[in-house]
């Protein structure tokens, strides 16, 4: 029995072994949370890539998940850029976090403006960049071929690339943030060529991870990680 | 049988220098520094001459009579004529209307000096390739130092046809030159005959004796006159006449120059140094609009640009282009953040440029214009800043360096910000951004937001609890913050940070705005930043 399924696969390449992928497996960037890199498919953030992050609003706790990368990645003396955030990211908290402030750049929403993909696409392309932090201005310019020319550049740069989006949800057509206006857009199940998208909310005090696009991963899961340890 | 081999230095570098008319006073001082021997080091200055560089500058006909003329005391001279002139008769230090009475069909220029000028330090630009040391000696004369070049070049004859080889492809006039070991012997002879080498110096005085005095005194007229009126005629003459006496009548001057000319004493020159600006314009060969055609022009004014600060040794940190239209002209303005002459970075960095503004109008002509020259460094961190755990570190960083320069370029020099944390306690002020790269290990404050808001917001309450998105449970706090009391009442800050978790949007960080004056009101409570 074994010679002919040895037989078969050997003659048809495109039938995919799961446990032939298993172990030709990147090392992923560690996230810091053993829960998280459990889940995950190269045991951490991937390396060559695009990530896409779906939130609810800004500011419910993606840095608190990106800051051990951070630490790590300014520590390897890699720069990481931060394109267009939609807030001020505080210099005192990520000095005290253990971040390497000498290699992180900030890239103001005001001088950005509407070029953020190009600006992201051009700091991804470059190998001495660790990680991009990217807040696109207009959801509709983000459509598949913009994703992919990011995927490209993230492969080539060997970087990996957060581009953060909004979720669609009904508590923030509440909102009566003016000047944070977040693309609203159900984008949870539009296909993207990243090679992980997650989303992220508040349960119980906690941070939800739900994973909803993992490349290579036999199932997608969640976790609850606990952030707010301060 | 060896001793009739051996050849004493000291006899036969004097029987060489015997003048062939025995005299009675051979000045000594001149001959006894020939006997002594030659020194290894030494120099050799190689003299380029351009007869008539005025009127080959001319952009005209050649077939016909043409003098270039120049205002002297008594009126308008000839200042050089064409051979066609010169055969009816016309020469150089003629009124002009002796020369219309010997050729009525002359053609006649004004001398352009600015063009003379501008030719000269083209052609001393030139020169710097092949030798450190060259100098201007008039608009018509340029001298090299060669004997530093030899080596370079593997010897004299090699270096000479490069010279001419050089010359020939950028410059269509024709040239003389001399080399002697003496730059004042090497400007006389370059004038008298197309190519004369001398490498030792007793060859260079046998050559210079038999010479009039009056080339020797070209830039001292008043002093040739004298001269002349002594009835000495050739260099020669002046020689064999007693040094005291010369100083006593003509002045130390005259032994000066006569000790330049034998190599007794330095002349040293002074040397050429490029100009610090560059302009260069293009017209376009039409009006257009294109950014395709617009850039191949820059591309072009580019390739200029390096080729000269390469020549050169310098670089550049910034440059204008100027695309002139009918009426008016913009400005382009590259600033870079490294020393550079590459014409292929320069060209990315403004097609970049080009393509964000939109033209006013359509072009009519593209001028480069750099006013900071500066030698050239090759880019160096310091000391303490980190290169890239990569190898081929310095390649990579210099890609780094690249893509900012490109983000700046294009979305302005404040588009790319470094962060640094300030020692303050009002926490709007704790941080700034900066323009450069941090050194200095920053040290931050514990627990702060990830995130602060650029304005703290105003929270509605409810039941006299702050409220966002749903009710906010109090983990820590409070942290009192009171500075700022100095800029008086209305500028101090008087607050009381909480940490607070929300149900909704994480951990927040809030504060209340303690009352300012006696009267109990109900105090304001603030979002400013997220932990998220």
């Amino acid at each position: 029995m074994d010679d002919v399924l040895k037989k078969l696969l050997r003659d048809n390449p495109s039938i995919w072994c799961a446990s032939a992928s298993a172990n030709n497996r990147l090392e992923g960037l560690s996230t810091g949370f053993e829960k998280l890199d459990a889940i995950l498919p190269v045991n951490g953030w991937p390396v060559n890539s695009l990530v896409e992050v779906l939130l609810p609003r800004w500011g419910i706790g993606e840095l608190q998940l990106l800051l051990p990368a951070l630490v790590a990645l300014s520590q390897q003396k890699k720069w990481i850029v931060w394109v267009s955030p939609p807030f001020i990211p505080y210099a005192p908290a990520l000095a005290h976090a253990g971040v390497d402030l000498e290699w992180l750049v900030v890239m103001p929403k005001t001088y950005v403006g509407e070029e953020v993909l190009w600006a992201t696409e051009k700091i991804l392309r470059n190998r001495s960049c660790g990680m991009v932090l990217s807040w696109p201005s207009n959801a509709a310019k983000l459509n598949d071929k913009a994703m992919r020319r990011l995927q490209l550049a993230a492969e080539e740069g060997q970087s990996t690339g957060f581009i953060f989006r909004g979720l669609l949800d009904s508590a923030f057509s509440n909102s009566t943030f003016s000047d944070n206006t977040m693309p609203v857009s159900n984008v949870s199940v539009s296909p993207s060529p990243a090679a992980l998208r997650f989303s992220l909310s508040i349960v119980d005090f906690q941070l939800q991870v739900c994973l909803l696009k993992a490349r290579g991963a036999s199932r997608l899961g969640r976790v609850l990680l606990d952030v707010g340890s301060l | 049988m060896k001793s009739q081999n051996l050849e004493l230095p000291f006899l036969s570098s004097s029987s060489a220098l015997v003048p062939k008319a025995a005299d009675s006073s051979i000045d000594l001082s001149t001959v006894a520094n020939s006997l002594l021997p030659q020194k290894s080091r030494g120099q050799l200055w190689l003299c380029l001459y351009f007869p008539n560089v005025s009127l080959a500058l001319l952009e005209s006909e050649k077939k016909r009579a043409q003098v270039v003329i120049n205002e002297q005391n008594q009126g308008l001279c000839v200042y050089a004529a064409n051979d066609i002139a010169r055969e009816f008769g016309v020469t150089a230090d003629m009124p002009l209307n002796s020369a219309y009475a010997l050729c009525p069909t002359l053609t006649v220029f004004r001398r352009d000096k600015k063009a003379e000028a501008d030719n000269i330090l083209r052609i001393a630009d030139w020169a710097l390739q092949f030798s450190s040391h060259v100098s201007v000696v008039s608009v018509d004369k340029v001298l090299l130092e060669v004997k530093g070049s030899l080596d370079y070049f593997s010897g004299l004859t090699s270096i000479l046809k490069k010279i001419d080889d050089s010359f020939s492809k950028k410059f269509s006039y024709p040239y003389q030159l001399a080399v002697t070991p003496t730059p004042m012997a090497s400007q006389i002879l370059c004038e008298l005959s197309k190519k004369t080498v001398i490498e030792r110096k007793e060859d260079s005085r046998s050559l210079v004796a038999s010479i009039s005095v009056n080339y020797l005194l070209k830039n001292s007229p008043r002093l040739f006159n004298k001269i002349q009126k002594t009835g000495v005629k050739t260099i020669q003459d002046l020689w064999r006449l007693p040094r005291d006496g010369l100083a006593r009548r003509f002045g130390h001057e005259l032994l000066t120059i006569l000790d330049q000319l034998t190599g007794v004493i330095a002349d040293p020159r002074l040397m050429y140094k490029s100009p610090l600006k560059y302009k260069k314009s293009i017209e376009l060969p039409m009006e257009t609009d294109s950014n395709k055609i617009i850039r191949w022009t820059v591309d072009q004014l580019f390739k200029n640009l390096e080729i000269f600060l390469r020549q050169s040794d310098t670089g550049i940190v910034q440059l204008n282009v100027f695309l002139k239209h009918q009426s008016n002209s913009s400005e382009i303005k590259l600033r870079l953040r490294q020393m550079s002459r590459s014409a292929v970075h320069l060209s990315t960095l403004f097609a970049e440029r080009i393509e964000r503004t939109r033209l006013a109008a359509s072009v009519v002509e593209v001028s480069v214009f750099v006013d900071e020259i500066l030698p050239f460094v090759t880019s160096s961190r310091s000391l303490f800043s980190q290169l890239n755990v990569d190898d081929d570190s310095s390649g990579v960083d210099a890609d780094w360096e690249n893509t900012l320069e490109q983000l700046q370029n294009r979305l302005g020099k404040k588009s790319v910000r470094y962060l640094k944390v300030q020692d303050e306690i009002n926490p709007e002020r704790a941080w700034s951004y900066q323009s450069s790269q941090s050194v200095i290990q920053q040290i931050g404050t514990e627990k702060r937001p990830l995130w602060l808001l650029p304005v703290s917001k105003l929270l509605k309450q409810h039941k006299n609890r702050p409220n966002y998105r749903g009710s906010l449970t109090f983990l820590f706090g409070p942290e009192r913050i009171q500075t700022d009391w100095w800029h008086g009442k209305d500028k101090s800050i008087r607050r009381d940070y909480y940490i607070v978790a929300s149900a909704n949007a994480g951990y927040l960080w809030i504060y209340r705005e303690l009352e300012k004056s006696k009267l109990k009101q109900n105090s304001q409570w603030y979002l400013h930043g997220f932990f998220g």
